[in-house]
């Protein structure tokens, strides 16, 4: 669809900020114009849905006592839609218009489908009215990519400046950073966001060569390196420097964080005004007092870039990598660019494309329930990917989860003595999560416990029965034998002597809530 | 034959502090500082239902707000925050038991200190942690599924906990919403909050919301989907159109939509009205 700027001049592309600023339309297709706001919320917010992640956690940040806004550390699901998805953000794009031609997306250029933009201050309103509702934590902010990487990322910029500073916007904010587009804008971007993410999208370079021509695999991981150093350095500025801290923003330096952005701006409208190429040190660009080299980011004490760090995505199933594949990339992913979250999607062919795989309804969620697993695996409970899986067996079990899956393949390691056995241990026990972990170490200390104390404190003994002892004793008589517990696991059967030894003991089934819920507030 | 001793007081936090002041004078006094003897003999009790100890003695507790506020400094200088934290969201469940677990609680918090948090192998410790876990569970809750409702002068929200949720959630939307005029009525427990712009929040029950309870009623009224006396609110319609195209089709999962959003919040949400 053609845009009404055809100049095509570099200094005149990038004023368009300075343009919508004054309230001049952005998108130039009559379609985008005419169209209603409920017409453009549902084509922008059904464009973006396939994107995972709609977390709003990782930050916390007091309201100011002035303007609207906070962050809970934990995050805040506000609703859930029929597919069981948390709706955490008011999840849009900028628009849906895009340049590239990736075969898995729905908003690929050559696909016939409604287009839409909004403008900087329709989306404000939309999120600053939700916000007030309660309906949502903040706004995650993705784009398809107009006219250029650079273009689509100034005005995602334009757009969280003035949500951040002219409607005062205290909430979370979430944004995509484009693959391409200038460090600049991502680092000054970064200090406005609470999260960035850059989409990894397949597992390897070979995939993303096959099915999004118009991507590399450079240009993806060049942001989030940049976001991750620039991440690393800022919490070294505000003397954090063990990265599983989380954030607390406090008011004072936020004030002065913000006046620091103002003069940032002003560097950025300077710099676009001129064109990247009026400058001459390349990656080097004047921001208010201090020289700071971007890709370096050398940043300035008191302001918080990106403060509850980046997160990634995958979709599985559209090309054929292993599940151990895709745990060795995650844990490198984890490992080398301080990740906090790696989401897995799986694939929908919504474009019946014939390259691709067919998928039937529902098919692939195990495998992504699954990669879900595993993942809390490496981060919570200090599994590494190798021990989950291995080349001779790449597939997770559809039966049983990896943990148990691993407990039966280690039997050597159990059984468990709840009353002796250090944090780590307790961990890696089926049915045994963190918070139960803790619990029982805090309470053993005032005496020792029993299975009817653990199962109060969390410990789903269904599963962890198997594995533990308790004063020296299983709770009932049980084989320690692979195919034994396998089968006890899959069809939930009690063990013979259980009938008899207690018929009151009843169950819970663990759900995604035990992992979310938070107690602690 | 052990002696029993049952302190009744009204349901209300301060009721309730008011009886835990007046408990431990009374142990202090039969049992000596001591307490060596003592085993629990003390019950509070909130409902008017005293039919379950036969030959207990019953002594009716005021509420007095001096003494409430003593016990909580104590507890707080005593056995540390974590542990007021606990026993405020215990108080604010419904159960029954509630206050002489407390008690119990309390008896042991001010012998062993800060520690009695993790005696999880404790009867009443484990019991109150029960209690204020499900509490600050079903708060936060309320704090994800509140829905507000623009009607020009003030946002408005009817909820219909389980528990007394506002103490516990008034905070959260103080610090959010600074710049709002905004109400949340809780219709179960009869109280709401009030937050006038840029002033503290408040908490109005008892009385004080007797007396004005005609405006809430009015409120949720209008609230309900059957009197909509108001002008229709367009980012309502907006916050459902935004839900339907979110919804991914082909991954249609209802048995985990109500796992992880139970029926019974959705009563008051924009979304399922």
């Amino acid at each position: 669809m053609e845009l009404n700027g055809t100049d095509t001049d570099k200094s005149t592309e990038h004023m368009t900020v300075d343009a919508c600023r004054e309230g001049k339309p952005v998108s130039g297709t009559i379609l985008a114009e005419n169209i209603s706001m409920e017409e453009k919320l549902r084509i922008l917010s059904d464009a973006a849905k396939y994107d995972v992640a709609c977390t709003s956690s990782g930050v916390d940040r007091k309201g100011n006592g002035k303007t609207m806004g906070s962050t809970v550390g934990c995050g805040i699901c506000h609703s859930f839609t029929p597919d069981g998805r948390c709706v955490s953000l008011l999840k849009i794009l900028f628009t849906n218009e895009c340049i590239f031609d990736c075969k898995y997306c729905i908003n690929r250029s050559s696909n016939d489908v409604p287009r839409a933009t909004f403008t900087p201050d329709e989306i404000c309103r939309l999120t600053i009215e939700f916000y007030r509702r309660n309906y949502i934590e903040g706004l995650f902010l993705s784009s398809g990519i107009l006219r250029s990487p650079n273009y689509t990322m100034e005005l995602m910029y334009e757009t969280i400046y003035k949500l951040r500073k002219e409607w005062r916007f205290n909430g979370y904010v979430h944004v995509k950073a484009i693959p391409g587009a200038d460090s600049i804008l991502v680092e000054n971007i970064g200090y406005l966001a609470d999260r960035m993410s850059v989409n990894l999208e397949f597992p390897t370079a070979d995939g993303l060569k096959k099915l999004a021509p118009h991507k590399n695999r450079k240009n993806i991981l060049t942001p989030m390196k940049e976001i991750q150093t620039g991440i690393e350095n800022n919490r070294h500025m505000n003397g954090i420097d063990n990265k599983y801290t989380r954030m607390e923003i406090d008011d004072a330096k936020y004030l002065e964080e913000s006046r620091n952005i103002l003069e940032d701006r002003l560097g950025l409208n300077k710099y676009t005004l001129n064109g990247p190429e009026s400058h001459i040190p390349h990656n080097e660009v004047n921001i208010g007092k201090k020289t700071s080299l971007t890709g370096g980011y050398v940043g300035t004490k008191s302001r918080y870039f990106v403060p509850a760090g980046q997160s990634t995505q995958m979709i599985v199933g559209a090309t054929d990598e292993s599940d151990y594949h895709i745990i060795n990339v995650t844990e490198a992913l984890y490992d080398n660019y301080d990740l906090k979250r790696v989401f897995y999607s799986a694939f929908i062919n919504v474009n019946n494309d014939a390259d691709l795989p067919s998928t039937v309804n529902g098919a692939g969620l195990l495998r992504e329930h699954r990669l879900y697993q595993a993942d809390w695996l490496l981060r919570f409970y200090g599994f590494k990917a190798k021990e989950l899986l291995s080349e001779d067996n790449p597939y997770f079990n559809d039966k049983i989860d990896p943990k148990c899956d691993w407990a039966v393949r280690h039997l050597e390691h159990f059984p468990v003595e709840i009353n002796k056995a250090d944090y780590y241990t307790l961990l890696r026990v089926p049915g045994i999560g963190v918070k139960s972990a803790k619990r029982i170490i805090a309470a053993r200390r005032h005496g020792s416990l029993t299975f009817d104390d653990i199962k109060k404190m969390g410990v789903v003994l269904k599963r962890a029965l198997y594995f533990i002892t308790c004063k020296g004793r299983m709770m009932y008589q049980t084989k320690l034998e692979e195919k034994y517990i396998t089968n006890h696991l899959i069809y939930n059967e009690p063990p013979h002597s259980m009938l008899a030894g207690g018929s009151s003991v009843t169950y819970t089934q663990m759900n995604i809530s035990d992992f979310i819920s938070c107690e602690d507030w | 034959m052990e002696e029993k001793l049952v302190l009744l007081c009204d349901g209300t936090i301060d009721g309730i502090l008011t009886a835990v002041y007046e408990g431990f004078v009374i142990k202090n006094q039969r049992f000596g500082m001591e307490s060596r003897e003592y085993r629990d003999n003390i019950d509070i009790c909130v409902s008017c239902n005293y039919n379950s100890y036969m030959f207990a003695e019953y002594i009716d507790i005021p509420k007095d707000y001096d003494k409430s506020l003593k016990t909580a400094a104590a507890i707080r200088k005593k056995i540390g925050e974590e542990a007021y934290n606990m026993v405020i969201k215990a108080l604010c469940h419904y159960d029954e038991e509630r206050a002489s677990l407390v008690f119990g609680f309390l008896v042991r918090g001010f012998k062993l200190g800060k520690g009695v948090v993790n005696m999880l192998g404790d009867k009443y410790v484990m019991k109150v942690m029960e209690l204020s876990r499900k509490a600050g569970n079903e708060a936060y809750r309320f704090i994800e599924h509140i829905r507000f409702k623009d009607m020009g002068e003030a946002l408005y929200s009817v909820i219909e906990p389980k528990c007394r949720v506002i103490p516990l959630i008034g905070a959260h939307f103080d610090e959010r919403y600074p710049n709002e005029n905004w109400i949340i009525y809780d219709k179960t427990n009869r109280e709401a909050a009030l937050h006038k712009c840029f002033q503290p929040w408040i908490i109005v029950s008892g009385d004080a919301f007797d007396r004005s309870s005609a405006f809430y009623d009015n409120i949720s009224g209008r609230n309900s989907r059957n009197l909509q006396c108001y002008e229709e609110d367009n980012y309502e319609e907006l916050w459902k159109t935004f839900l339907d195209s979110l919804y991914i089709k082909e991954r249609k999962n209802e048995r985990c939509q109500n796992n992880l959003l139970p029926k019974w919040y959705r009563k008051n949400m924009t979304e399922f009205m």
